[in-house]
């Protein structure tokens, strides 16, 4: 009802105070249909006029009760400075909202609850028969061979040694790899403790099947996939065994 | 009480050396001895070299071993010339250097050598 | 194309610590520095104005302890209970690892205090997994380690994480060596050869004395010197220190400088100004000498020099150090560098005044 008395009032006719003064103020009845009259109107007032645009016209809508937006006025000059170091920096900000990164960031973490090792002495069990098949070890079987097959294998689940390392307190650290960075191997010990070993710097020491292998940390920073399409260059032209 | 500390560049360095000859039954005495050190110095670094005075403390014939004092900044220079002789007259020789030290009460022991008999 | 060789011809630095000071001063640090030199290889007492050696200070010198070397034994073996229980923490035992060469090989010492010191080589200490610092000498390329353990805290017991974790580095690097080992019991209570019956079932042990030696001298020019002033007369009245030290040495090694030789052959003589003496007596023991020992000798030389009315000016005691030990004074890092020296002279006066010289070379910490 209301909505109705709005439209009448926006086409009702004259007041009849104004209608009674028509001539002494100018207004004239329209003599042209009113589609015309429009035209001609904005013709006259708008530059370079083209009969196309008022079919654009037609379209938009301009919505004439815009809420004013107010930036706010307090801390404006930290934030500026802020925004000018990050520009400097040129730091992209990930905005919060997005789900690939968040789903990114928290699904490599292992719960304190998961952190058990007796959870993970299974997996051990896995690798050791993937390593057994992989290797195909036979007491007349050729080393060289082994060794380049095994520098191929992924050794999630393998139970590592730190056997040698520049910085002392690596040293002796045993337990199962559950995640291989590129940088770093994550290794839960027999204490449910989540170690992060740096690759760098360490000599690590995998044992199965009676055999027992060398890795020289240096040489193998880099991930599990890329590793298994990298050649080995041998010998050792850059690096060296020395840590 | 008081104290001097002479941290540095020592005035004398003392060298025990051996001289060994290919030929085991040939000794030389203190002159001859002087002149091959003479010699080695003349080789390496000419007329200059071979007027470094060089002082030969003490010499054992049956050995032909000696204790000589040089000064502190040709030290490495008499050193490199020893070692570097190979010749004497023909006839090959070469110097063992056992001990250097910058003082000569140093030379009187040497933990390395004498303990070798509570080995047995 | 020519080459110039550049080449450093600058001798290597050593240092010599001169101090004069008298036994009665409260200060006086002549018991300290004895005390703290802990390896002992030689000691040696030279007294001019002597035909023989006074009774009193042969009986010191006969006194010396024996002592004993010890084969193979592993580094596992140190750490064990009993062993630090009865003669780490009762006595003063001396260890120093036997035929390793500081500068090529892993050395090892356990001194008086508890401390066991471990100088490895690069390679053991990236084995060993104990915390150390890099050797002070040769900072650059860090080639050797120094590691402390210290066997007698109240944690370092069997059960506890220090303890496992060093027993765990000693095992996975198998390090052995032969030791020579001294120990003096504290009180009457211990006899001084239970040691010996701790090793003697497992490992192959030899008993050693300490090798004594006499030499006398007869019509000696020794050089004039002053108790009480250190540099060099100025009307030529006595000797500096320096010069005086040289002679000392000269005797030491057997070289006589009572004439000149030809100027081919040597400059060297007796400093000036100088007197003649009758007779002069030379005595050293060689071996592996605690410094008690050292003590109870100086303690004698010095109340015989104070009493007797015999001619002698001064009696000139030095002590050796080990080449080869990790250590020098107290805790100080020791090196070899092309000498190795670290020993000391005491030049001891009739009046209670005494020069006492500390000599170290190039990779040493001044004293």
């Amino acid at each position: 009802m209301e909505e109705n008395q709005e439209q009448d009032l926006l086409y009702q006719p004259l007041p009849q105070y104004v209608s009674e003064e028509k001539e002494k103020l100018g207004l004239q009845e329209l003599s042209c249909p009113k589609d015309k009259f429009v035209e001609s109107f904005l013709d006259r007032h708008i530059q370079n006029f083209k009969p196309n645009e008022k079919k654009e016209l037609k379209k938009s809508y301009l919505l004439l009760d815009l809420p004013y937006r107010q930036k706010p006025t307090v801390g404006k000059k930290k934030n500026t400075s802020h925004s000018r170091k990050r520009r400097e920096k040129k730091v992209y900000d990930i905005p919060p909202e997005t789900q690939k990164s968040e789903g990114r960031k928290k699904v490599y973490d292992i719960p304190p609850e998961h952190q058990k090792y007796s959870l993970y002495v299974p997996l051990h069990n896995l690798w050791l028969q993937y390593i057994k098949d992989l290797l195909q070890v036979t007491p007349t079987s050729n080393l060289n061979l082994m060794q380049k097959k095994m520098l191929k294998a992924d050794l999630h689940g393998a139970l590592i040694t730190v056997c040698k390392s520049r910085c002392p307190s690596y040293v002796g650290l045993t337990g199962i790899i559950l995640q291989e960075g590129q940088k770093v191997f994550k290794v839960i010990t027999k204490e449910d403790k989540l170690k992060t070993v740096p690759k760098a710097n360490s000599v690590f020491s995998v044992e199965f099947e009676g055999l027992r292998a060398k890795i020289y940390g240096n040489h193998f920073c880099t991930r599990t996939a890329q590793r298994a399409s990298k050649k080995f260059k041998l010998p050792m032209v850059k690096q060296t065994i020395d840590l | 009480m008081k104290r001097i500390v002479s941290k540095g560049d020592a005035p004398y360095y003392y060298l025990k050396v051996l001289l060994e000859f290919e030929d085991k039954t040939m000794t030389v005495d203190v002159l001859t001895f002087r002149t091959v050190i003479m010699k080695a110095m003349m080789s390496m670094y000419g007329e200059i070299g071979a007027a470094v005075p060089i002082d030969i403390l003490k010499y054992d014939v049956e050995t032909m071993s000696a204790i000589l004092r040089v000064a502190g900044s040709n030290m490495v220079k008499l050193w490199g010339a020893l070692t570097m002789l190979s010749y004497y007259d023909e006839k090959p020789c070469a110097f063992r250097v056992e001990q250097v030290s910058p003082f000569l009460m140093a030379l009187a022991a040497s933990s390395r050598q004498l303990l070798l008999h509570t080995k047995e | 194309m020519s080459l110039t060789l550049k080449i450093d011809v600058r001798p290597p630095r050593s240092k010599l610590v001169i101090e004069k000071s008298s036994f009665d001063d409260d200060k006086s640090r002549h018991r300290k520095n004895v005390e703290e030199h802990h390896f002992n290889h030689m000691v040696e007492l030279f007294i001019p104005g002597c035909a023989e050696l006074p009774p009193s200070v042969q009986a010191e010198f006969d006194r010396c302890d024996d002592y004993y070397l010890i084969k193979n034994v592993p580094l596992t073996e140190l750490i064990n209970k009993d062993f630090i229980e009865n003669f780490v923490k009762k006595g003063s035992l001396y260890m120093l690892s036997h035929n390793t060469h500081i500068d090529k090989h892993n050395a090892y010492a356990v001194l008086p205090t508890g401390q066991l010191i471990l100088s490895v080589h690069k390679d053991t200490y990236e084995e060993l997994g104990l915390v150390g610092q890099p050797s002070q000498f040769n900072r650059k390329v860090k080639r050797k380690f120094v590691v402390e353990v210290d066997l007698t805290q109240d944690i370092f017991v069997p059960g506890k994480k220090n303890y496992e974790r060093v027993k765990q580095g000693f095992q996975r690097t198998k390090l052995k060596a032969d030791f020579l080992l001294s120990w003096k019991p504290e009180g009457t209570r211990q006899l001084a050869g239970s040691i010996l019956s701790h090793f003697q079932g497992s490992y192959e042990c030899e008993r050693h004395s300490q090798a004594q030696q006499t030499s006398r001298h007869t019509d000696l020019l020794l050089p004039v010197v002053h108790s009480t002033e250190l540099e060099e007369g100025e009307d030529g009245q006595w000797c500096s220190a320096r010069e005086w030290y040289e002679w000392l040495g000269a005797v030491s090694c057997g070289i006589s400088c009572n004439e000149a030789p030809e100027h081919y052959i040597s400059r060297y003589s007796c400093p000036d100004p100088n007197e003649l003496t009758a007779a002069a007596v030379r005595h050293s023991t060689t071996g592996f000498i605690a410094p008690g020992n050292v003590c109870t000798l100086q303690e004698a030389v010095r109340s015989y020099m104070r009493d007797n009315k015999s001619t002698c000016p001064w009696a000139a005691l030095t002590a050796h150090g080990f080449v080869d030990s990790p250590v020098s004074w107290a805790r100080r890092e020791h090196g070899f560098h092309h000498g190795g020296e670290n020993l000391y002279t005491f030049l001891i006066f009739r009046d209670s005044n005494y020069w006492l010289f500390q000599a170290v070379g190039t990779n040493d910490i001044c004293p």
